[in-house]
């Protein structure tokens, strides 16, 4: 990866730039320094959007959708690697201010698999269900978005609620494939390029910094139509203006499926 | 005279379960959502229960609570109270009801809550010598005066009762009593209710021209919540 960085940076770094500025784009272009806020010390770490996790299951790829569950932890809850494992990860209550909501991906008797926001991508978590600390819910939405086609689709119980075609990763900074999820719902102080701005759980896999951030993928608006339909984001799905307002209802924690 | 007792209150209790035990598999397979009952609760001066509760939510199985005979006490007399739910679904029933110092009595009293909505049923319910309706509409308040000689205790009783709760759940008490015990002093008895929720979209009424459509008291119960924008920054890879 590391490589795949420099490569991006060291020859295409004016270029990309460049573009980003003039578009008033996602953040100000790749950095290498590494993840500035990644916080690791020697209490566990916390599975949030800037740190990355090692040591945990990663989901595999072609998932089912799941059932739906949501969970929200109320206070911070441990994260183990397996169920009944040592904690080796804190789930904060919070994701960039949002309450975290993430989807669960598995169950056993007591516990509940996790998807976690964190490095790398598809990384999972065992939590303990039955904790009083923990709400549980149903998402009925599913987010759906084909980089082969530049196609969005949000599923409302089973029913579409719209096709979108959208802007996605350019091919040296694909939209990363997988599962994943709706992180957080941020309104920017200072919009440039979109009122509303929605990480999700994944991240650039070529890019290991964004703009001073950790590299997370976001659905978000974008001024130019043109875009709309084309591979020439760094990572992050551009999305028409009333794409943008049906993504916003859609509950934190909502199963979001990148297929290529 | 006690064993008689017994043995009606056993094929009481079998006829109330069959009709659960019958259609849980079908109807439960692919249900979402909370389920919650129970038999029989009074709260004021004598607090009761709730007996028999029961509660499942998302993923969990049937579940049901079952007694014979309501513990002794000043209020009420009933046998055979039974609370049973799954994901979704509830249904509570009592048998043999009797309101002691007044004149309210059913051989079976039963609420149900589903994905579809909520039911009551009274089966040889009286009140002051009259006979309730086996199904009465929702909501169906029938009111006593204090005065009156024939019923000095009861205040109000409320026949069907649902309750659209603000978490989006379904609340079906099959009869409420609120009775007056003295002055300043009343007991509210609910018999037999179910709760449910998480009703699959296509049976959520439309919410009216006013609201808007993804106003969240208008969602499915248990659903997430619609996500509340916060101020902040984030350089994501745009």
């Amino acid at each position: 990866m590391r490589n795949r960085f420099e490569h991006v940076l060291g020859v295409r770094t004016a270029v990309l730039t460049a573009a980003v500025m003039l578009a008033a784009g996602c953040g100000g272009g790749g950095q290498r320094t590494g993840s500035a806020q990644e916080r690791p010390s020697a209490a566990l770490q916390q599975a949030t959007t800037y740190t990355t996790l090692q040591g945990l299951p990663q989901e595999q790829a072609s998932p089912a959708t799941g059932d739906g569950t949501v969970v929200h932890p109320t206070a911070p809850l441990p994260v183990s690697a397996t169920p009944g494992g040592p904690p080796v990860a804190i789930l904060p209550d919070k994701q960039l201010g949002s309450p975290t909501w993430v989807p669960v991906v598995e169950t056993k008797p007591g516990w509940q698999q996790v998807l976690l926001p964190s490095r790398p991508n598809r990384t999972t978590g065992w939590i303990p269900s039955g904790d009083d600390k923990l709400k549980s819910a149903r998402s009925t939405y599913v987010i759906k978005v084909d980089t082969s086609e530049r196609r969005l689709v949000i599923v409302n119980s089973g029913r579409k609620v719209g096709t979108w075609t959208v802007a996605v990763g350019a091919s040296n900074t694909p939209t990363p494939p997988g599962r994943t999820f709706l992180l957080a719902s941020l309104a920017p102080s200072k919009p440039t390029y979109s009122p509303i701005i929605l990480p999700v759980g994944a991240h650039s896999e070529t890019l290991d910094t964004f703009g001073g951030g950790p590299g997370t993928v976001a659905f978000h608006g974008w001024p130019q139509k043109s875009v709309f339909g084309q591979a020439v984001t760094h990572g992050c799905v551009r999305v028409p203006a009333d794409a943008l307002k049906a993504l916003s209802r859609v509950p934190l924690g909502t199963p979001v499926l990148v297929t290529a | 005279m006690r064993l008689t007792h017994v043995a009606k209150y056993a094929v009481v209790a079998g006829a109330v379960a069959t009709p659960l035990a019958i259609s849980a598999p079908a109807s439960y397979a692919s249900t979402d959502g909370t389920g919650s009952a129970y038999a029989l609760a009074a709260t004021g001066v004598v607090p009761i229960g709730p007996i028999s509760p029961v509660h499942v939510t998302t993923g969990q199985q049937p579940t049901r609570k079952s007694l014979v005979e309501v513990p002794p006490n000043p209020i009420i007399e009933a046998s055979v109270l039974n609370a049973a739910a799954a994901p979704g679904y509830a249904r509570a029933s009592v048998a043999d009801v009797r309101l002691i110092k007044a004149r309210l009595a059913a051989s079976l009293v039963t609420a149900k809550c589903t994905p579809n909505g909520g039911k009551s049923s009274l089966v040889k319910a009286f009140l002051n010598g009259k006979k309730l309706d086996v199904s009465a509409p929702p909501n169906t308040t029938i009111a006593v005066a204090p005065e009156n000689v024939a019923a000095p205790h009861i205040v109000k009783v409320v026949i069907n009762k649902q309750v659209d709760n603000p978490d989006g759940t379904l609340t079906v008490t099959a009869i409420e009593v609120t009775v007056s015990l003295g002055p300043a002093k009343t007991e509210t008895i609910s018999i037999a209710s179910a709760n449910c929720g998480s009703r699959p979209n296509e049976a959520t009424p439309p919410s009216g021209p006013a609201a808007p459509p993804s106003a969240p008291s208008n969602e499915p119960p248990g659903t997430a919540p619609q996500p509340t924008p916060v101020t902040g920054d984030l350089p994501v890879t745009g």
